[in-house]
């Protein structure tokens, strides 16, 4: 423990005790002990928002908004892109065609990958055409211009953003809405939820993108860490209250544990 | 199929257009309260003592220029103001990315004063310091390592101000405007006091950095660059769009109202 | 070159360095290393760039020869970036010219779209369809009020109503926020260690 600085001893514990329970979870769902996750109605939405797009003609968009893989959005992005790969199975499924804006390089390759293999598992491999996945420059603005003019242009019947959203989110989902596109919505980034809700029909809040991608995965792994997140979450929250009350009645000892 | 914008939308436009532009044809003048967070980030500037140094970070992009610009402007030619006042030592840096840099020129060269103030001994510019957050990083544990020159190619260690400044303990002060998350900050320069200068949405974000004395203070948004220049005492970008904003949240809170009303009073008719 | 392709290299590869940064950082030992390492992985994301360019080019390219629906927008698009890409190259005042006087003006003015739409949200979304809805709407009423100075003059309550949403509500929910955002980024770490993640390497 003398190797440690000072100040990190109590977050090293709390971080191994982390990794210990999302071990421990994961291994209870490879073994086949796996967690119930409650259903999304955003996520049971998915068929019917592609089935729509079918019927209608029309195309299916889907963004996993403005985060990448290298930064600390990677997690809300990897996420989305569990889902993405549910929705392109959907999309073959019901003969609908799906259309991505990256505005990261290097996802490009990578969704055109998880699309070609939902159409595959779909039965419908010759409805790829790796031009679904358009790639936009870096920027947010120009992201923004791109789907705006593809949104008002081509009116898909449907619009799904789900992932790390920043202010364009507002700008496309007004688009999606003078559109009349059925718009489903979620980010665990909070600043623009409140738009989210208010103008999507269906929508996920906060981390249930994160539940929502391991339900519709059904990965194993997946499901164990959201067990284990939920454990952990629950030790936190105990340790809170605890300090809490301690502190009020003056003793602050978790407060001094958490520095030590 | 119609490309054009449904009657309502364009209607919605029309009349916002109209809204902010009566403030800039017909100047009004309306009641400015001073919040708490920008008072404090006044008292902060003016409490620097004689030869204090303050490195501030301009790590925000042309998106957030209408809230965070008038802000930026107003605390840096505070700051300035220290350095003439009081040879406050004020180092200026960039970290977010290239975009940050046109932010950054537009601003040095055409708002702030630096009139009376001697490069190299008054204030330094170090240009873009790629990586941000390990930018960050590496400017608190050891800043000539980490920047090897100025922005004008000059080796730190010749420029004289920059002597004695190796690490965020020889900072008195450290600010940053951002126009996104503001975590990498505190999250690097905790230890020395910090001030903020950040849009309005991400308020929530800092407030538990506020509420531990990690940021000592902040300024957010139009609003809070308004009030600042209101306690400078020099009117500028912030008081001008102040009142186009009053009156658009205004408008803001009677589309909802109407909106509730066409559709409780006429929508729902219409389908029932 | 079938050994450049198991996806065992580039998992070594990460473990390697997510375990040696985070030993860095709870020991302090290395912390010249984890700088440089830093640095590399910052060059390192400068590459995707060209991924970028060519997934540009090509789109564009196709899209001209084929007459697809727009394609004369394609032709400014390429003409744009090559015009700004060799001005970056060769005359940086060209570039510095473009840069500030005419993609900084566009951007700003693409920023000026955000006020637009969130009007027509306001008109097609704010609707109190229940209970939660209401509580959203009616919070959100008095944050913009409490944000226009004009409305807590008139309003001397709005001050304090809207400090203590900020303080209170606002400032415990990004709390958990940012616990379930640590919590998040710890499990990312975990699966990639595992190599259970796999989305990155592109495929199944």
């Amino acid at each position: 423990m003398e190797m440690i600085l000072a100040g990190k001893k109590a977050e090293l514990i709390i971080f191994l005790v982390t990794i210990a329970f999302l071990y421990i979870y994961i291994e209870r769902a490879k073994r086949g002990k796996l967690p119930r996750i409650r259903s999304f109605p955003a996520i049971e939405a998915l068929r019917e928002a592609c089935a729509r797009a079918a019927e209608m003609g029309r195309d299916v968009f889907y963004s996993t908004g403005l985060g990448g893989l290298h930064d600390q959005y990677a997690p809300m992005t990897m996420a989305s892109l569990g889902i993405l790969g549910e929705v392109a199975r959907l999309c073959g499924e019901v003969g609908a065609r799906l259309k991505y804006y990256a505005v990261r390089a290097y996802l490009v390759p990578i969704v055109q990958d998880l699309i070609k293999t939902g159409y595959t598992l779909a039965g419908r491999p010759e409805m790829y055409s790796p031009d679904q996945v358009v790639y936009v420059g870096e920027q947010q603005r120009s992201y923004m211009a791109a789907v705006m003019g593809y949104i008002l242009r081509e009116r898909p019947a449907t619009v799904i953003i789900l992932g790390a959203t920043f202010w364009e989110t507002i700008n496309v989902l007004g688009a999606g809405a003078v559109a009349g596109a059925l718009q489903i919505g979620g980010t665990p980034r909070l600043y623009y939820l409140p738009v989210v809700a208010c103008v999507c029909d269906y929508y996920l809040i906060g981390e249930e993108l994160y539940a929502a991608s391991a339900a519709v995965t059904k990965d194993p792994p997946q499901m164990g860490v959201i067990a284990g997140q939920d454990v952990v979450k629950f030790i936190l929250l105990a340790i809170l209250v605890i300090g809490l009350i301690l502190t009020s009645l003056g003793f602050p000892l978790i407060d001094k544990l958490m520095r030590w | 199929m119609s490309e054009r914008l449904p009657v309502v939308d364009r209607l919605i436009f029309l009349l916002f257009l109209i809204i902010i532009a009566v403030p800039f044809v017909t100047p009004m003048k309306l009641p400015l309260p001073i919040s708490p967070s920008t008072r404090k980030v006044y008292e902060v500037v003016t409490g620097l003592k004689p030869g204090d140094a303050v490195l501030w970070v301009t790590d925000f992009t042309l998106s957030g220029w209408a809230e965070v610009a008038p802000g930026e402007i107003a605390i840096l030619n505070l700051i300035l103001d220290q350095c003439r006042e009081k040879g406050v030592k004020l180092v200026l840096a960039t970290t977010y990315s290239g975009e940050s840099m046109a932010v950054v020129k537009r601003i040095y060269g055409k708002y702030l004063d630096f009139s009376g103030l001697k490069y190299g001994e008054d204030y330094v510019f170090l240009g873009w310091v790629p990586g941000y957050e390990s930018a960050l990083a590496g400017m608190a544990s050891d800043l000539h390592a980490t920047v090897k020159t100025d922005y004008y190619g000059t080796p730190l260690s010749e420029i004289p101000m920059m002597k004695s400044l190796r690490r965020k303990e020889d900072f008195a002060l450290f600010g940053f405007s951002s126009s996104t998350s503001p975590d990498p900050y505190p999250r690097q320069w905790s230890g020395v006091p910090i001030v903020a200068n950040i849009l309005v949405a991400t308020v929530g974000w800092l407030m538990p950095y506020v509420e531990k004395g990690i940021v000592v203070a902040y300024v957010a948004g139009i609003k809070g660059g308004a009030e600042l220049e209101y306690l400078m005492g020099k009117p500028g970008m912030a008081m001008g769009l102040i009142t186009a904003q009053s009156l658009a949240h205004f408008y803001g809170v009677a589309l909802v109202i109407v909106a509730n009303i066409y559709y409780f009073g006429f929508a729902r008719r219409e389908k029932g | 070159m079938s050994m450049l392709k198991r996806i065992e290299i580039p998992l070594i590869l990460y473990a390697a360095v997510s375990i040696f940064l985070i030993f860095e950082y709870f020991t302090g030992i290395g912390k010249g290393a984890a700088t440089e390492i830093i640095g590399w992985g910052i060059l390192l994301s400068v590459f995707s760039y060209l991924i970028g360019y060519i997934a540009l080019l090509r789109y564009h390219i196709l899209k001209i020869s084929k007459r697809e629906e727009g394609w004369p927008y394609s032709i400014i698009i390429l003409i744009c970036f090559i015009v700004s890409f060799v001005a970056g190259r060769v005359h940086k005042p060209t570039f510095d010219y473009i840069f500030a006087n005419i993609l900084t003006p566009l951007q700003i003015s693409m920023l000026s779209y955000v006020g637009f739409y969130t009007y027509t949200i306001f008109f097609r979304g704010a609707r109190t369809r229940n209970l939660y809805a209401a509580l959203l709407l009616a919070v959100s009423v008095v944050i913009m009020l409490w944000q226009a100075p004009a409305a807590r003059a008139f309003l001397p309550a709005l001050g304090p109503i809207g400090e203590w949403i900020k303080n209170v509500p606002n400032t415990g929910a990004m709390r958990a926020v940012m616990i379930g955002i640590g919590l998040g980024l710890i499990t990312l770490f975990l699966r990639t260690l595992l190599g259970y993640e796999k989305s990155f390497l592109g495929g199944e």
